[in-house]
This record gives C-alpha cells, structure tokens and sequence, in this order.
C-alpha cells in the first residue's frame, strides 16, 4: 500500500522533477553529439547488420532481418537503462546531498529518458518496416494485434523500472554489483533468443538428452517480451522468428507470466528499496 | 512559542569501513575475513530549539558534526536517534555546486535545481529573474556551468537558495570563495530575511567575527555534542578561549614573538590636501613579448577574459611603449595597417621578435580599460617628422587626453642599441626635445607633452649629472607641460653594483627604504625646477618603478631565494611577491602625497601578471587574493577622491647598507595616507607596515569625520611566512565589522587597531549604517 500512495505522490508532486532530470539526461547525452539522438538507433541497427551478416554468410542460416532488429530496439532500452542507472545514485551524490527528494526519482529518471528514445525508436521500427515491404513492391499490412502494442510498451517499462530499482540500490551497498550487472546483462542476451529461434534450443536441448532445457528458457520473461513484439508489429506476410512459438507454450501463458514477473519484481523491488531508502545517502 | 525547528536528543550514528563494503565479503565471510566496520556517533545527544526569527551560528573544529545537523534538518540524513523536527519549507545550501550539472547551463541549472526543490516551472519563472539579478550573472546565464569560477558557482547557488520560497535556510560555509561584495550582500541579505521576515537561518561558519556579528545564538559542536550555547559573544568567547592558541596564529606557527610596535596616527578629515589625480594610478604596459594572453595572434581583438582579469586592477592611465620598448622600439615602423612589428632586444644581430602587441592594440587596449594613453617617443631614435606623423596616426584612431613622454634613457655612456651615435651632450638633448616637442604640438595641439629628466640619485653616473636637467629647464617654456622621470635606475634595482645576489634580509630591508628613495628624488626634481625656472609646482610624471624589472628580478623581488624554501610562492614571483605590492604601494604613497606629481606608471601590467592570472594557484576568485590584490583597493578608493592630512608617529627602524642605500637608512615602519570622497561619507586609509617582524599597535585618531555609526571594512595582507606551508594566495584576507562611533575605543577615545607585521591595509571606514 505504502508502494502505491509513494508512486502516487511520484506521478503528481515529483513529476515535474522526473520529467525535468530524465530530459536533462537526454540533453547532457546528446548536446554535444553531431548525431545527436540518432545514436539511439544506430547502435541496434549496427548490431542488428552484424548479426545478420554473420548468420547469412558465415553459418548458412539467414535469419529475417526486422526480427533482430524489433528484438535489438527493445534490448536496447533493456540495457541502456539498466545498465545506465545502476551507479547513478552515487552519480548523483550532489543532488541527493543538497535536498530530499524520493531517491527513486534519479534511477528512474533515466529509465525514463531511455524510454523517450524507446518510443522514438519504435516509430522507426514501424517505418522500416513500411519501407520494407516498399522496397519488396508489396503492400503489407501492419498486423491488427499492434493495438496491444501500448501495453506492452508499458509492460516493459515496469519490468526494467523493477530491475532498476534493484541494482541501483544494491550499488549504493556494495560496488562490485555494477559489474556483476554488466556480466549478466550479457549472458541473458545471449538466451534471450535475439537471433535464434525456440526450436534451435529444442533441438539442441532434446539432442543432449535435457528436454526440460526448453522449458527453462520459456520462462525468461525477455524471451516473452521479444515475442509479443514481434508479433505486434511485424506483418504476418514476412518472415518472422515466432511462427512456431505456440508449439511450446500457449501465448496466452507467456502473456501471463510476462505480466506476472513485471508486476511482482517491480512491487518487490519498490518495496525494498524504500525500505532502505534512509541508509542511502549515508553510504554514498 | 512559534518554533520552527525543535531537535532533542539527536543521535547520529555513522559505520566507518576501513575500505567500502564488497560483495564477496559479505556472502563469503569465511573466505575473506572482514573488516570489522568501526561506530562512530557524529552527533551524540545534541537537543536544542529556535524560534521563527532566529538566526543561529554554528560553530566548532572540523568533524565536530555541524556539517552533520544540517544534513539531517535538510532531511537528506536520516537521524539514527532522537527527534528532529522542522516547521516549514527547508531551503538549504549544503557545499558548492551541490545539484549542478556542469555540462548545462546557468538557465538550465537554475530550472534543474528549482525542480529538485519541488518548485515547478512555472514558480521557477517568477523567480528567475530575481536569482540572475541577485546572482549578478546576467551574460554568463547561458554560459555552460563547467566554465563558472568557483565564486561565480557560489553566487548561483546562494541566488537560488535565498530565491526559492523557504521558512528556513541552511547555511554551510560556503561563502568563502566569493568576493567581498557579494559576502557582505549574502550577510546582508540574510539578516533581513530573520528580522524583517521573520525566518529562521542556521549558519555554519568559521568566521568568528561574521557569527558574532549577525547571529542570534550560537552553539559550539565538539565531538559531536554542544559544547556551549547562547549569546554568540559567549560562545565565541569561550570557543577563543578554548582554541587561543590555533586560533591566533591560524596554519603558521611562528616561534619569535616580537613585541608590537606603538604607533599614533592622526587623521584630520577636515584639513583637505587635495584631489587626487586618477591618473597617478596608472602602469606600464610592457614585456608583453608574443603578446602573451592579451593578444596572442595579430590582427586579432584583445582577449576579453584577459581584459576583464586586469579591469579590477584600476589603472587609469597607460603607457607605452616603455622599458626595453622604449628604449629599442622604432615607432615610425608601427605607423600604417601593414605595420612592421617592434624590434624587441638588445641585440641587433639576433633574430627580432614581432610581438603582436602594438600601438593599435595598446589602444584598443586604453579605450576598453577606459584609461588615457601616455606615449613615449624616444628622441634617440627616428626624426621628429616622424614622431609626429605617428601622434597622428595615434590621434586618427583616439580622441580622449592624451600624454606625450619625450626622452631618451640618457645612462648609455658607450653604444645604443639601436645604432644611435653615443653619448650625448646635455645640450644636444636638450635640442632634440625641444625638436621633438614643436613637431608633435604642431601634430596634436591638445596633447601634453613631457620632457624626461634625470635623478639627482639615481644609479647611473651619467644619469646623476645636473647639467641634463638644467639644459632641459633652459628650454621655451612652451617646450614641455610637465617634467617626467623614471625610477628604472632607482638604486633599489642595483641593490649592489656588481649585481651579487644579496640576503634575503638585505632585499626585504632594500624594498623597505625604496619607496623613501623615490620620494626623495621627486622632492629635489620639484626643487632643481623651481630653483631654475623660478616657476613653483611644475607637474611632474613618475614612470617606470615597481618591481617587474629587468635581469635580476628575483634579487629585487627577494624571491630567488625564498623558493627553495617556498615552492608555494615560486608562481607568486616577481612583482606579484605581496613584498612587491608593499613596495609599489610604498611608493604610491610618495606620490600622492607629492602635489606636484600628476600622472604615475607603474611596472605591473606585463608578461609575469599574465601568467600568475592565467595559472592560478589558489583556484578561482583569484584577482582578489592576489597580493595586487590590496593594490586595487587602494586604486579604486582613491582615484578622484580627496586627499585628507594625515600624519603617522612611530619610532623608526634602521635599514643595512645596500648599494647606494646608507647604512642605518631610517624610515618610519608605519605609513598612512588617508582620503575622503566629495561628500564626506566615507574616509579610506592606506596603512603600510614596513617592518618586517614587529606588528603594528595602532592607535588611530580620526578627526572632522563624525558618525554615530562606523561601519570598517579591511582587506588586509601580510607577507607570507615562508617556513610553512602557507600558500601565496593566503597572504590576502579581508573583514568587515560596524560598530559604534564609541566603541572599541580606550580612555583616550581612540580606535586601536592591530596590524600584522610586513603588511598592507586598506582600511574603508563609511558612515552608512547598514546592520
């Protein structure tokens, strides 16, 4: 309950701060970059051309390029956020020393300014994938489930704003978590399943003899996530990476633990970290 | 009772880790064995209230815990135990440049900070333009903060947390970097917000005297608890008592105490001298070489950040080209848009230097300064066709008065460097000025031409011959407006004749009795004209003096050997030694009280300044804790003001011989010259200290200058001890105090005043009654 009157008090008193330090964020990132805010989706794209050359050319096993790239725009956000917010705390020594304010504001402010880059990005995604099907001389039509893209939009937003509330705070307790934080980013992209497809780890998994491999990794919620973007914004008549998902797993079991996951981890995380909220300062 | 912030019992427990808490220690204990973290209370039952109102001062060692309190009434710390509580919106300014992002700007930060004090934009747009005009930013408000001195950070900080709505403000000692004005409008400012608003300030401070001054009450922290609360005299008082030891001596130990020297001076205000002339505060502009700083590339404009870092010095009147430009400079070269640059050096056979500072910059120069140009044409070298074809080309592109020198440094008894044949006769001098003078008189009628003269002192042999002089006073008196002479060969700068590099105590004994010298010198020029002429008060100009000279700089400046010791002073050399100050002020105060002498150039503005400006040690805020520093207050205060008599009685101090100095040269160890402004508010007094180790006990009578209330202002400078650690920069500290007209007086109904020893004061007494 306390969770709920403090992000009451988030969205109506500290809004204004919010929005304030997540745009002062974005003008200190961007100001003295000649790309400015182009940045924010060339890096996924960069990193979406290089995956696929690899795939196609040196494994023989093209994989359709607007699926990385829907999977990237999204990780981007994931990572830049976390990664960005988990020492930002003792960054921002300054500001917390000088006046109270709820701690969370700073984390989230620049899950924030990421999430402004996100929405931008997506609107890219959309109009590539538009001159995509303009360049094959196709009309394609964008699929009728984007409707349900805002929610899980949102959805993602309260999934990293949880694990953000976490390591930020952790940061503050013990230094080496923003390394531990870097190594798992990194191993979870890997089996998040960014450039490969579910029935690439069955059969690897049933191959070995650990069936129940499968299982496991359809419980990453960013596997979820990655999925019900893709079928939200990618037309039907292009290849995409999770034709066969319900194979595996009902959709509407990934939806419910998606939602499941977020909701819980953000709850749990808010909780804790206004629990220790007064010792932060102190330690920074 | 209308409390505002009410705290019982506060106890602040810190965890002191011998290094930061590591993950693996903490889930591995067994691998690694942990480092056990140590309790330390910061605050250990602190427990005290304050009213709307009130201002309270907090004071106490470093690691007391007073920074600590105001963390936990800001409500940024929480308090471990015992209750804290705060009646109104808390506006705090906790340590510089807290909440600012240095990459934004001014406008950026001002909306960033309001928002992190929960204003929104639109009450931050009521208050900004409050914030600049209080700031007193204007321009740099969109500037990036990263460019900002430490002072001006300060100011921006102080403007918006006094700007922002608040019941109480939290002070940490934060005003030190600023300059003394915006101090005492922060004091001021403070003050009125606790009596005339009735809000609450706690301030934390070291400034004993600032406490005591606009406090209610103060409390002393010591180990984390209140040591003593109350009146704030009490506790400062008892807190002095406590601390005596460190507290008089501050940082510098010092062992040899020596007794204070009695000193009288009498001021009478109501025995005016006369007004004084702007343009005795003037310099030479000179030793620029490539330029350096102040125009770096040629063509170009003057650096206006250089520009800015001279203004506070003052100078009313400069002159060029002089020293080694003078001497060696072929001006008709400089005439003309495509100018060949100066020939700087002695020797003719070396490779010339261009420097991309010359006439046209010097006035560009001269009109952003908003000083009058002095040039000197050097009748040892070019025509006097020449020489007026470029008081032309001066007067095409400047309007304002304008100061003719017409000279020739005369002590080259075998060659000039630029080929002149040599020596001259006095009497072929004399006709080579009188030359020079009717050719630039018929080029600019309205400009007033000098004639360079000789010391009946000075130096150089040749220069010491009467006849030079007395060939020149033999000239139409039309010839020349007014008499000049340089102290370049002022014995001073040849402390020996063989130019052995002398004891540290011989130089600081030479500076002491220099001043003396040039007072001399101008006594007897005024008398050999006067005698001659049979005209009484020909103006006389002084040039080149100070202490930036020639070869043997770090003789003269007793800096060669006090590096060793001193690492701290080494870019403090030259004249920006405090011991150079004293000097150039010594002899300013010859000058002003000379009434023949209008027009002075002294040899601070070159090359050495620049680089002291440019790299500062101290930081930001530097112009003012420069030792020049107490140079531009006395300039400022006493241009165009009134010269009011003074007279100063002390027992003498004898100086060792040196060069030409006599043994057991007397000079009084206190000097003051004292002015007052056209409507008698307020009354300045320049006090020298000449000796080098006793400090002054001054009693000081002020007369035709009453008031009920004084308020006293003092920027105050003492030569650096060089044996410790104290930084050059340090030399510099100023206070501020008002008090009754009959306060701080003994029986006899005089102000005492202590001065330190080897020092400078600048002491402002004002009527007006601000506290």
């Amino acid at each position: 309950m306390k969770v709920f009157a403090r992000l009451k008090l988030l969205c109506t008193t500290h809004r204004e701060l919010l929005f304030h330090l997540a745009l002062k964020n974005l003008k200190v990132q961007y100001k003295y970059a000649f790309l400015g805010f182009l940045w924010a989706f060339f890096v996924p794209l960069w990193m979406a051309l290089v995956f696929w050359f690899l795939f196609a050319f040196l494994f023989q096993r093209p994989i359709p390029p607007l699926s990385i790239v829907t999977a990237l725009f999204v990780w981007q956000f994931v990572n830049m956020s976390i990664a960005g917010s988990t020492t930002s705390l003792i960054d921002n020594a300054g500001i917390l020393k000088k006046v109270y304010f709820p701690r969370e504001i700073i984390p989230l402010s620049i899950v924030l300014s990421n999430f402004i880059n996100f929405i931008l990005s997506l609107v890219v995604l959309v109009v590539l994938v538009l001159l995509y099907g303009f360049a094959k001389g196709i009309w394609m039509p964008l699929p009728p489930q984007i409707v349900f893209l805002p929610a899980i939009v949102l959805l993602t937003l309260v999934m990293v704003a949880g694990f953000v509330l976490i390591t930020s705070a952790l940061q503050v307790f013990y230094r080496d978590v923003k390394y531990v934080v870097e190594i798992l980013l990194l191993v979870w992209f890997y089996f998040s399943g960014v450039f490969y497809e579910v029935d690439l780890v069955a059969d690897g998994a049933v191959k070995k003899g650990f069936p129940w491999l499968v299982d496991l990794f359809m419980l990453n919620p960013m596997y979820d996530l990655f999925c019900m973007y893709r079928l939200a914004i990618l037309p039907s008549s292009i290849p995409n990476m999770v034709v066969d998902i319900t194979l595996y797993y009902p959709l509407w079991l990934m939806v419910l633990q998606a939602v499941l996951f977020s909701l819980v981890l953000f709850f749990c995380a808010y909780h804790l970290f206004m629990k220790r909220e007064s010792e932060l300062v102190d330690l920074i | 009772m209308d409390y505002s912030i009410r705290v019982r019992d506060l106890r602040k427990k810190y965890r002191v880790y011998f290094e930061k808490p590591a993950l693996i220690k903490n889930i591995l204990p067994f691998l690694v064995s942990q480092g056990k973290a140590q309790e330390f209370w910061a605050l250990d039952g602190i427990s005290f209230s304050m009213e709307k109102g009130e201002c309270i001062g907090i004071i106490g060692p470093n690691g007391s815990g007073k920074s600590t309190i105001l963390t936990i009434l800001a409500g940024v710390s929480s308090a471990t135990e015992g209750e804290v509580f705060t009646n109104g919106k808390v506006s705090s300014l906790l340590s510089l440049g807290a909440g600012f992002n240095f990459e934004l700007t001014g406008q950026e930060n001002v909306y960033l900070n309001g928002a992190i004090l929960g204003l929104s934009k639109a009450q931050i747009d009521r208050i900004y333009d409050d914030i600049v005009k209080f700031a007193d930013l204007g321009k740099f408000m969109n500037a990036k903060l990263a460019t900002y001195s430490a002072g001006m950070n300060m100011r921006l900080g102080f403007a918006i947390a006094v700007m922002v709505p608040f019941d109480i403000l939290l002070m940490d000692e934060v005003m030190a970097v600023g300059d003394l004005s915006f101090q005492t409008k922060c004091f001021r400012t403070m003050r009125k917000f606790c009596e005339d608003e009735g809000k609450t300030i706690v301030f934390v401070s070291h400034d004993l005297l600032k406490v005591e001054e606009i406090c209610s009450s103060a409390i002393w922290f010591e180990h984390g608890r209140a040591e003593a609360m109350g009146l704030p005299g009490d506790v400062v008082a008892a807190y002095k008592e406590r601390y005596r030891e460190k507290l008089a001596l501050g940082p510098v130990v010092r062992k040899e105490a020596y007794t204070p020297v009695p000193a009288l001076v009498t001021v009478d205000a109501g025995r005016e001298l006369r007004r004084i002339p702007e343009t005795i505060f003037g310099s030479n502009v000179d030793m620029f070489g490539d330029g350096f700083w102040l125009c770096d590339r040629p063509g170009k404009r003057l650096n206006a950040s250089a520009l800015a870092a001279i203004e506070p010095f003052g100078f009313r009147l400069l002159r060029y080209p002089g020293m080694q430009h003078a001497d060696y400079f072929h001006w008709r070269e400089a005439v003309g848009e495509s100018r060949t640059p100066q020939v700087f050096g002695t020797d003719l056979k070396k490779p010339k230097l261009y420097p991309h500072f010359g006439p046209a910059e010097f006035l560009q120069m001269c009109g952003a300064l908003g000083a009058a140009p002095m040039l000197t044409l050097n009748a040892g070298t070019g025509t006097p066709e020449e020489a007026a074809g470029w008081v032309s080309w001066v007067r095409e592109r400047y309007r304002g008065p304008l100061y003719l020198e017409i000279g020739h440094e005369l002590y080259y008894d075998k060659f000039h460097p630029l080929g002149v044949d040599f020596p001259w006769t006095p009497e072929r001098y004399a006709r080579a000025c009188g030359e020079f003078s009717r050719a630039v008189r018929g080029a600019d009628p309205s400009a007033r031409i000098g004639v360079q003269c000789c010391l009946e002192n000075g130096a150089f042999t040749r220069y010491r011959d009467p006849r030079w002089n007395e060939a020149i006073f033999a000239l139409p008196p039309e010839t020349f407006d007014f008499l000049s002479i340089h102290h370049a060969s002022l014995p001073i700068l040849n402390i020996t004749l063989d130019y052995h590099i002398p004891t540290e105590d011989d130089t600081w004994a030479a500076l002491i009795a220099a001043p003396q010298f040039v007072e001399r010198s101008l006594e007897a020029l005024a008398a050999q004209a006067g005698r001659i002429t049979g005209k009484k008060d020909i103006p006389i100009a002084l040039s080149e003096y100070g202490c930036n000279f020639t070869n043997v700089p770090n003789v003269v400046h007793g800096t060669h050997q006090m590096h060793d010791r001193c690492p701290d002073s080494v870019e403090w050399g030259r004249n920006h030694t405090f011991a150079a100050a004293l000097y150039e002020a010594g002899v300013l105060h010859a000058c002003l009280r000379r009434p023949e002498l209008f027009l002075s150039a002294r040899m601070t503005l070159s090359h050495p300044l620049f680089s002291s400006l440019v790299s500062p040690q101290d930081g930001e805020g530097m112009p003012l804790r420069h030792p020049q520093s107490l140079m531009h207050d006395l300039c400022n205060r006493f241009a165009g003001a009134t010269l009011v008599h003074t007279h100063a009685a002390a027992a003498e101090c004898a100086t060792p011989a040196l060069g030409f100095v006599p043994a057991n040269e007397h000079v009084l160890p206190c000097d003051v010259v004292g002015v007052k402004d056209a409507e008698g508010k307020k009354l300045a007094l320049s006090v020298i200290n000449r000796s080098i180790h006793a400090p002054l006990d001054m009693r000081l009578d002020i007369r035709g200058f009453d008031a009920r209330h004084y308020t006293m202002r003092v920027v105050q400078a003492e030569t650096p001890d060089c044996s410790s650690t104290l930084p050059g920069p340090h030399q510099v500290t100023s206070w501020e105090r008002s008090f009754r007209a009959r306060e701080n007086r003994g029986g006899d109904g005089m102000l005492r005043l202590g001065l330190p020893k080897h020092s400078l004061s600048v002491i402002a007494f004002s009527r007006e009654d601000w506290i």
